[in-house]
């Protein structure tokens, strides 16, 4: 299980309404925070997500269990530790 | 004891061995007002030169100052680099609206001084420029205010990260980047569920 925790404030809701788009499981806000969870894997697109990159390169600023598999300019991997 | 009161910045200060042009920067070119200026012989520690230590008004009670030290060379470790680790070192004002911010911008390259960055953070909406010495100076709008789940999730933050660089110091896993943080604070956030 793939899990990242999203601060429950506006400059990361894209990031839950992005996941929420992709049918991606999302639960919260408990906390004050959201939990974004996958099987394997999770993968996302600062793009997609309409993110600009100050805040997209802090997308797991609230928690992760899991590993980085890739983290740049537009594409966000995490993969099972 | 209860801490003591602080009521916001009064001044900060750097050095600069570009007087003329410092002056004329900030007073001329962005408008602040001269408002104070020391000139002094030589004190205290042995070796002290005469010096400047003048003061630019930027809003709110607060002023930027320099120091100038007559006769001294510039040290090679206080010449600014503009990168990452110099431009740390920075000053950051505040202006209350998008629109305020928008006119600091068209002023500024009105006045023919390059905004090198406009960005958006997380709290705060900012434009950035340099001046003669080569200091960057940032100008924010903040976008929301600062609320207790902020404050408890920096706390957390910080955590995950001293736990990461104690861990390090005591010869444990070197601590090399950003994700030691976030897998630490998502351990918490498990134990916290």
């Amino acid at each position: 299980m793939v899990k990242v925790y999203v601060l429950d404030v506006p400059e990361f809701r894209p990031i839950i309404e992005g996941a929420r788009r992709a049918h991606i499981g999302v639960s919260g806000p408990a906390r004050g925070y959201y939990v974004i969870a996958g099987e394997r894997e999770l993968m996302f697109s600062r793009k997609a997500l309409g993110l600009k990159p100050a805040v997209w390169y802090s997308s797991l600023s609230g928690g992760l269990e899991g590993r980085i598999a890739q983290f740049d300019r537009d594409t966000l991997r995490i993969v099972e530790p | 004891m209860n801490r003591p009161v602080l009521r916001g910045v009064h001044h900060t200060a750097r050095p600069t061995w570009k007087l003329s042009e410092t002056v004329e920067f900030y007073r001329d070119r962005l408008g602040l007002k001269l408002v104070h200026a020391i000139s002094a012989k030589g004190w205290g520690p042995q070796g002290h030169p005469d010096f400047l230590h003048f003061f630019f008004d930027s809003g709110q009670g607060s002023t930027i100052a320099f120091f100038y030290y007559i006769g001294s060379p510039q040290p090679d470790y206080l010449v600014h680099k503009p990168q990452w680790d110099c431009d740390s070192v920075h000053t950051a004002w505040q202006v209350e609206s998008e629109a305020q911010l928008r006119e600091w911008k068209a002023f500024l390259e009105g006045r023919g001084v390059k905004v090198e960055m406009h960005v958006q953070h997380e709290l705060i909406e900012s434009i950035y420029f340099r001046d003669p010495n080569g200091y960057l100076i940032e100008i924010g709008r903040q976008l929301r205010e600062m609320t207790a789940l902020d404050e408890r999730d920096a706390g957390m933050t910080l955590e995950a990260a001293i736990a990461a660089e104690t861990e390090a110091r005591a010869g444990g896993t070197p601590f090399k980047s950003i994700e030691a943080v976030w897998q630490r604070k998502g351990a918490l956030q498990r134990k916290a569920a």
